[in-house]
């Protein structure tokens, strides 16, 4: 039974996005200044914050290099002020040519940079009368029930998965059960559709992650079991899809079906928009990878362990060369002769 | 695979990886006139649990003494090849015990072999357990010796030969 703890360790300073990333704030300076100098003189006045995964301590390196960068437009005014589209309009012509690749989408406006990043600009709707917060949905060429103002705080979101546990190291091994489980469906998911979101697998931990580690009666010292936590994390996720049932060319058939809320106001169903088919995809990938982390487990050298967990995160889960798994001796044992019958 | 996994009285666990089975199943004494053999057991404490791991094991040199019932190891030889290894590995592998082979089904260790075991665990060594194995025509036995306490105990479970139930079926 091996745990592999310096091995995840090791992973999720690979995986980690960190805050710091120069990289990522030069390029969102950019955008930033864009928007302040470009923006039509009909739009109301805002304010800029950093919003993501990045934000929430939760964010993990793209695989591709395709670096995904969230700006939140926090426009004060009401939802009466202004439509959805008409003030996604606004920042698309402060963006618009500031690339050759400026698109309206449903939930934001992205600018895609040749040199391989994008960035999504999300607007909002802060100042209304019962406080709540709304974003634009919809785009100039959407029916009029496809153009509304979707309740959806992101400053509350970010607090709340922010600040989650309030014990500091539980807190980060949440952030890290997150940031394996998001390089896993990156690894596990190729085609762009389908995948579970990054924000629905970062709720799954956030309701059903059961912290995972030993306290030394002696000394007092915590060890985190992250092996330990995400076998227990999936096996909750696998018995809580329901079945449900569809007729299909005349037939009952039956899908599993998982949900999640989002953990603030007003609490969606992160998998909603998730096929059937897509459902059946993802279970069978979640059991999968709960036999990978079992057979893990069972293993007697941390190397053949962290064989078969590669296969499940990927390439920056690191192999441990068979000597590095064992302790140090201060001198080679001076053998003696011996003699057997 | 040929692997085997022990537990020990103090809930460690020992692990025989197959390239070391392996080798030493390639000694049996399965020939009326096969002789002795045997050599040192080599590897891992692991960082992570105390647990033993047993990677290597050496083999009989000409300087050891093979006789149907009797062997002899000497330092030479088995000495090198342990300092070889712990240079490659820059020290991370232990000197862990003794291997040799019996010309009989089931193994049981002589009085010889008792005697030799304690001696070696009166010795000085970094690691608190050695282990001693015997490899039978059909089954490896494995015991457990506590350095300094010098106490011994055989070790539930063990590999058996396949060729037994083989023979049986035909
Ligand atoms: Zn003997």
């Amino acid at each position: 039974m091996v745990l592999c703890q310096t091995q995840f360790i090791s992973f999720h300073e690979a995986i980690k996005l960190k805050e710091e990333n120069e990289e990522l704030a030069s390029k969102r300076e950019i955008i930033l200044k864009r928007l302040r100098d470009c923006m039509p003189e009909e739009a109301k006045s805002f304010d800029v914050f950093t919003q993501g995964s990045y934000a929430m301590n939760t964010g993990i390196k793209p695989l591709d290099g395709d670096f995904d960068i969230d700006v939140g437009l926090w426009f004060d005014m009401s939802r009466e002020d202004a439509g959805p589209v008409e003030a996604k309009e606004w920042v698309f012509k402060a963006l618009e040519g500031h690339t050759k690749d400026v698109k309206m989408k449903t939930p934001c406006v992205t600018v895609t940079y040749a040199a391989g990043y994008h960035v999504d600009v999300t607007v909002y709707s802060a100042t209304n009368e019962n406080c709540k917060v709304y974003l634009a949905k919809g785009k100039t060429t959407s029916k009029r029930e496809e153009k509304y103002w979707d309740e959806s705080n992101p400053k509350d979101l970010i607090k709340e998965i922010r600040d989650h546990l309030t014990d500091k190291d539980d807190r980060r091994q949440f952030r890290r059960v997150v940031r394996y489980l998001k390089r896993w469906k990156d690894v596990n998911f190729k085609s762009a559709t389908g995948k579970p979101s990054g924000i629905a697998l970062t709720s799954c931990v956030y309701h059903w992650l059961d912290i995972q580690k030993d306290i030394d009666l002696f000394n007092g010292k915590v060890t985190y079991r992250d092996l330990d936590a995400l076998i227990s994390l999936i096996r909750s996720m696998i018995s809580r899809f329901q079945t449900v049932y569809e007729v299909e060319g005349g037939e009952l058939v039956s899908y599993p079906r998982i949900n999640v809320e989002l953990p603030v106001s007003p609490w969606p169903n992160l998998f909603e928009l998730m096929t059937n088919k897509q459902m059946v995809t993802f279970k069978e990938k979640l059991e999968c990878l709960l036999d990978a982390l079992e057979e893990a487990k069972a293993k007697s050298d941390p190397t053949d362990a962290c064989e078969i967990l590669r296969k499940q995160f990927g390439d920056d889960f690191p192999v441990p060369p068979r000597p590095m798994t064992g302790k140090r001796s201060v001198a080679p044992a001076v053998l003696p002769s011996t003699e057997s019958a | 695979m040929k692997e085997l996994l022990f537990n020990l009285p103090d809930g460690r666990t020992l692990f025989i990886r197959e390239p070391a089975i392996q080798k030493m199943l390639g000694y049996q004494q399965s020939n009326e006139n096969d002789c002795e053999a045997g050599g040192i057991l080599i590897g891992r404490i692991l960082i992570e649990n105390n647990h033993f791991i047993i990677d290597e094991v050496s083999e009989p040199y000409p300087t050891d003494t093979r006789k149907r019932h009797r062997f002899i190891r000497s330092q030479k030889g088995h000495q090198e090849y342990f300092n070889a290894l712990w240079e490659e590995y820059e020290g991370r592998c232990f000197y862990l015990g003794e291997w040799h082979t019996h010309p009989e089904k089931v193994p049981l260790p002589s009085t010889v072999d008792r005697r030799g075991w304690r001696e070696n665990l009166s010795l000085l060594y970094e690691t608190d357990s050695l282990f001693f194995i015997i490899v039978g025509t059909e089954k490896i036995k494995v015991w457990y010796g506590k350095c300094g306490t010098g106490e011994i105990a055989c070790m539930e479970g063990g590999w058996e030969n396949e060729r037994k139930t083989s023979k049986k079926t035909i």
